[in-house]
């Protein structure tokens, strides 16, 4: 590029002769006549400048960037949730709409890494399991019903990245609160199940996930996201192959027809648009495999600090948790009135809650909430709890979960570069006027 | 609209003024769009307006990172121009991101680490939310 000239300067005057400039690379036929077509211009216009890097950009989509407002878009069946991005498409539950024992579909996370596929139809669709196993499979969802034990299981799912919003310095990536987590009943078979069938090999230590999703560059030879998990936990009985969702076909943001239900563990092992379960005799070295994705430092840094790759472990089980359902935050009670229900969920990774506490003064003393046993494992637990107000005043409360691991929900978690894992006690805000 | 609309036309769409706008100038990249575009310029709340600051680095960000993804992704964030740095090599070694040239480059890190830095408390376009309800901030808006 010629310095004399700013970027802009050369894509407004030529935007297919400033990519060759830049890029050194010349603009495919195709794209070509789209770009003549003033296509590209128009936009450009209509953005105040050229679109540079047009070919990744299909013909007849508008630029993000005229497009950008999240607060009027919509996805159909689903509904209330925080739009945080919306290409990919990413949307979090606020804590009163997670208040189901069941989470709704219209109101299920959606985390997308990458763009979904066309068809979302179970007719055709097909699962491949290959790999460290003694014999290559490949299914019709319908045959993964006929051929094996058909479970339905309510199982906690939660994305890493969940509370991320709460970190200081801020960490990068799609800035969740606490909406990145659902417990639907998913329908489907073990995963055991299936990679028995195909048999294990002795040298399978891994397991590793493919989609049929595309990347957001639209490069085919680009993978959006495949994770996987240690051959342990693809074998774990709730760990499953789903189809059904609450009864129904699963949501196509949610990873319609076939997906990974891998209860506990970062969102991102329970691959959507499932088309292969490839078994390794490494770790899985997929995109987003390697830190810092996924990953957290295996001893606490200070804030902010930089991590050296080698310090980083993969995330297995997610730590303990809780929310609080109802009321919402900035509940005011009516006049006179100083009782009140509070209610929510728990869970805690692989493991059990058995404990639950609230407080109405800032922590320093301590409610124990009834807590209900799982109706399955790996379900979240349903907690609730009566407060009586000692005065009127402006009140928080806070909630802490407690596993059989006694291991308790921090005020604060450690600070980490991508933001993983913050269990920190759910807090809401409630008036008691008079 | 989305690369996602595009895919799932039945599924993901806008309403309201700006879906107006969005289908308009849709249809004009492939059509021809009437210069000065007065559409997008004349709606209230101008998408484009969205994002902060002006001049080189503003343009080449709004251009340039909305090819894959939307600036909502970029408006979220709260990083140090190092981080941003990573963030940029990240998006060039993993992501199939052509580099930028250098002085271009220089002037993207310069706009991100201006309007996007550690003190840009990072939410989407809705402003912040009252809460997180976690961590320390203020539950309601203080008084
Ligand atoms: C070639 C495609 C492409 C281009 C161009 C691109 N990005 Fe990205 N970007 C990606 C992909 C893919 C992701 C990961 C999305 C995901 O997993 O949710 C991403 C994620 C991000 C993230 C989130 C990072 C994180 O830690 O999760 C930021 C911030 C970002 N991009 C900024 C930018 C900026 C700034 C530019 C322009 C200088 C840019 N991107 C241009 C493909 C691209």
């Amino acid at each position: 590029m010629r310095k004399d000239r700013g970027l802009r300067e050369l894509y407004e005057q030529d935007p297919i002769a400033a990519d060759e400039a830049v890029f050194g690379r010349r603009t495919g036929p195709d794209r070509r006549g789209f770009l003549k077509g003033a296509g590209l211009a128009a936009m450009g216009l209509a953005i105040g400048g050229a679109i540079p890097f047009s070919r990744t950009m299909p013909a007849g989509l508008i630029p993000a960037a005229l497009a950008e407002s999240v607060e009027d878009f919509v996805i159909e069946g689903k509904n209330g949730l925080r739009v945080l991005n919306d290409k990919p498409v990413n949307a979090e539950t606020p804590p009163h709409l997670l208040d189901d024992d069941v989470t709704p579909i219209a109101h299920y996370f959606i985390r997308n890494n990458g763009v979904p596929p066309e068809s979302t139809s179970p007719q055709g669709w097909r699962l491949t399991v290959d790999g460290e196993v003694n014999e290559t499979l490949n299914f019709a969802i319908s045959e993964l019903a006929d051929r094996f034990e058909v479970v339905t299981l309510r199982l906690q799912h939660e994305c890493g990245g969940n509370g991320r919003a709460g970190f200081n310095p801020p960490a990068s990536g799609n800035q969740w609160t606490t909406g990145a987590i659902g417990n639907a009943e998913w329908t489907g078979v073990r995963m055991r199940d299936v990679l028995n069938a195909a048999g294990v090999k002795d040298s399978a230590i891994y397991t590793a996930h493919h989609g049929a999703d595309s990347h957001l560059s639209g490069d085919p030879d680009k993978v959006p996201i495949s994770r996987g998990v240690p051959i342990w936990k693809a074998m774990d009985p709730h760990t499953l192959i789903v189809w059904r969702m609450n009864g129904q076909d699963i949501h196509p943001m949610n990873g319609a027809p076939l997906r990974i239900l891998c209860p506990g563990w970062p969102g991102s092992t329970s691959q959507k648009w499932l088309t292969r379960i490839q078994l390794r005799d490494v770790v899985h070295d997929g995109t987003k495999m390697s830190a810092p994705s996924y990953s957290v430092p295996y001893h606490s840094v200070q804030p902010g600090a930089d991590v050296a790759e080698a310090d980083f472990k993969i995330i297995e089980s997610m730590p303990v948790k809780s929310l609080i359902t109802s009321p919402r935050s900035g509940h005011h009670l009516p006049t006179g009135h100083r009782k009140l229900r509070v209610r929510g969920h728990a869970w805690s990774g692989d493991d059990v809650v058995t404990k639950m506490e609230v407080s109405y003064d800032f922590g320093a003393t301590w409610v124990t909430a009834d807590l209900h046993a799982p109706p399955n494992p790996y379900s979240w637990q349903r907690w609730e709890a009566e407060l009586s107000f000692p005065t009127k005043g402006y009140y928080e409360i806070w909630a802490r979960a407690t596993n059989d691991r006694g291991e308790q929900q921090p005020f604060i978690p450690p600070w980490n570069p991508k933001g993983y894992l913050n269990n920190a006690m759910h807090r809401i805000a409630v008036m008691v006027p008079a | 609209m989305s690369m996602d609309a595009a895919r799932f036309p039945d599924r993901v769409g806008r309403t309201g003024k700006r879906g107006v706008v969005a289908a308009a100038v849709c249809a004009a990249a492939l059509v021809l769009l009437p210069p000065a575009t007065a559409s997008a310029q004349n709606d209230d709340t101008p998408a484009i307006e969205d994002m902060p600051g002006d001049g080189e680095g503003k343009w080449i960000v709004q251009s340039w990172c909305s090819a894959c993804h939307s600036l909502n992704i970029v408006k979220q964030q709260g990083m140090t121009r190092h981080r941003w740095d990573e963030t940029l090599v990240w998006m060039v070694n993993k992501q199939g991101m052509p580099d930028l040239p250098d002085d271009a480059r220089a002037t993207v890190l310069d706009y991100l680490a201006e309007h996007f830095g550690p003190d840009h408390r990072p939410d989407a376009t809705f402003g912040q939310p009252s809460s997180t309800g976690i961590g320390l901030q203020p539950l309601m808006p203080p008084q």
